[in-house]
């Protein structure tokens, strides 16, 4: 029974039918949690003792650093089911999962800098987690250039895969080894320390933007895959019937 | 399989521009650099190792861009696929004959040059060693990358595997202080000798998989 | 949620001086957000009509 759902819900047709009949509730539901948390976030939250008021924007930073490393473990698995089962659907998601991970990727280091001005004295710090978020971003950008660079599509599938399940394997590699280097540097920076500690107040904003942001994320996934699925299988009678 | 080797390393010495051209590169680089700095002003000693270092990465990156590009066009890959139905030996071999051909020589230059800023005759072997750890993991990794892409923009792959690069200079980077500080340096080593047998030994398999793609 | 953070509606917006640096990351970051939706959503457009042109 298992295999007829995943075999069933692998074709693209049925997946563009059954993520076209959530896609409403999840975008709605998406903007309006990230709505709430940012307002509740940016007006009620108590001011930060240490930070004053440049500390609200954790409530973009967190949620988009978090999701940042999610879209590529999500990536990963997708590249697995494609490598050992060889579903087409997995790969289709991986290309377009691919560029809303750039994108986030590129709102945490972004919004990171501009938190860096008022806290750090610079927008740019050589920490281990700015380091390994940028080097995430340049993977991305990685494998979207690999993918575009072959004409023969399938090829450029499975070789996409390859590439992340490898790069996957070195994600906690990179992470280590930059916190290793970046020890022997003295210059102590503020991070959050641990998350746990961090007041009601400001926690369940917190929690609120990042489901906020992760169903938002996750219909922007959605539609892009959507999109892909058109272009790639533009010449099937299914998607003749569709549109 | 001593057989491969033996051939791939015949082929390998024969083309003069893929494994002299690098090492003269490297050589030029850093020569070029004290010129171009004001010595009477700077501490060279200080920073010199870091210029040796990029130096390794970015000559590793050019000398691997094409490893796999004259094997895939003459066909010969397509050859090795009939007989053997896989690539394992065969990549081995090629990746080794270029650690040993231009990877040793690199670490040479490397270790030479460590000399001339400031190293002690004696620490030479461990910098040479360790040099040659690197460079065996660069070259296996960036040959992944110019198996990802072989005839495609050739340098698209090795550029989107450069990132993975990273704990290799990092480590690299470690070591060396290790050296010059004097501590540390046997788990640093240990480090480097493990990693260096792993990947040599498992990258051959994904690089397989990723030729085999192409084949298809 | 109970009482908000600032006085007026200008605290608001200034934040002690940190509003240039709260205010544009948001922004900006929204319209990015913003950007990527309307881009895909028109791409799908785009490719929808070009399809049935296909069809005839």
């Amino acid at each position: 029974m298992f295999s007829s759902f995943v075999h069933r819900f692998s074709s693209p047709k049925s997946y563009v039918e059954i993520t076209r009949k959530f896609f409403p509730y999840i975008s709605l539901f998406g903007f309006l949690l990230l709505l709430i948390g940012w307002i509740w976030g940016l007006a009620f939250a108590p001011e930060d003792a240490v930070q004053g008021n440049s500390y609200r924007i954790i409530y973009l930073h967190v949620p988009a650093s978090i999701f940042a490393q999610l879209v590529y473990f999500f990536m990963s698995i997708c590249a697995l089911i494609h490598l050992v089962w060889r579903v087409k659907l997995a790969a289709y998601l991986i290309k377009s999962a691919a560029l809303v991970g750039a994108m986030i990727t590129f709102i945490a280091l972004f919004s990171g800098s501009i938190w860096g001005i008022p806290t750090w004295g610079t927008w740019w710090q050589w920490d281990a987690r700015i380091t390994s978020t940028l080097i995430l971003f340049i993977m991305y950008l990685g494998i979207i250039t690999l993918h575009g660079s072959f004409s023969n599509l399938e090829k450029a599938d499975r070789l996409m895969s390859i590439l992340v399940v490898v790069g996957v394997v070195n994600i906690p590699i990179i992470k280590k080894s930059v916190d290793w280097w970046s020890t022997l540097h003295q210059s102590a920076s503020i991070t959050i320390s641990d998350g746990t500690s961090i007041d009601p107040s400001m926690l369940y904003p917190l929690l609120i933007s990042i489901f906020g942001m992760g169903l938002t994320l996750i219909s922007l996934g959605i539609l892009s895959s959507k999109f892909y699925i058109l272009t790639r299988e533009k010449n099937k009678k299914w998607v003749q019937s569709y549109v | 399989m001593i057989k491969i080797f033996q051939s791939e390393f015949f082929k390998l010495r024969k083309k003069l521009r893929t494994w002299l051209g690098p090492l003269l590169i490297m050589v030029l680089v850093l020569i070029a650099f004290p010129l171009s700095i004001d010595i009477s002003q700077y501490d060279l000693n200080r920073f010199y190792f870091s210029i040796i270092v990029v130096a390794l990465l970015m000559i590793s990156f050019l000398s691997t861009e094409g490893i796999f590009l004259e094997d895939y066009e003459d066909g010969s890959l397509e050859q090795v696929y009939l007989v053997e139905q896989d690539f394992y030996k065969f990549v081995l071999a090629k990746v080794l004959t270029f650690v040993l051909l231009i990877g040793v020589p690199m670490a040479g230059i490397g270790s030479v040059f460590s000399i001339l800023n400031g190293i002690s005759i004696n620490e030479v072997p461990k910098i040479f060693f360790m040099m040659f750890l690197s460079n065996l993991l660069l070259f296996n990794l960036f040959a992944f990358g110019s198996s990802l892409s072989i005839n495609k923009g050739a340098i698209l792959g090795v550029l989107a595997t450069l990132p993975l690069a990273l704990p290799i200079i990092i480590l690299l980077g470690r070591g060396v202080r290790t050296i010059q500080h004097g501590i540390g340096f046997e788990g640093v080593m240990a480090l480097m000798v493990g990693s260096g047998l792993l990947v040599a030994s498992i990258t051959p398999l994904i690089i397989s998989a990723t030729l085999k793609t192409h084949l298809e | 949620m109970s009482n908000l953070a600032f006085s007026s509606f200008n605290d608001f917006l200034h934040m002690d001086g940190h509003g240039v640096y709260v205010w544009s990351a948001y922004i900006i970051s929204t319209f990015i957000i913003l950007l990527a939706f309307l881009t895909i959503y028109r791409n799908i457009q785009l490719i929808r009509k070009r399809i049935k042109d296909a069809r005839g």
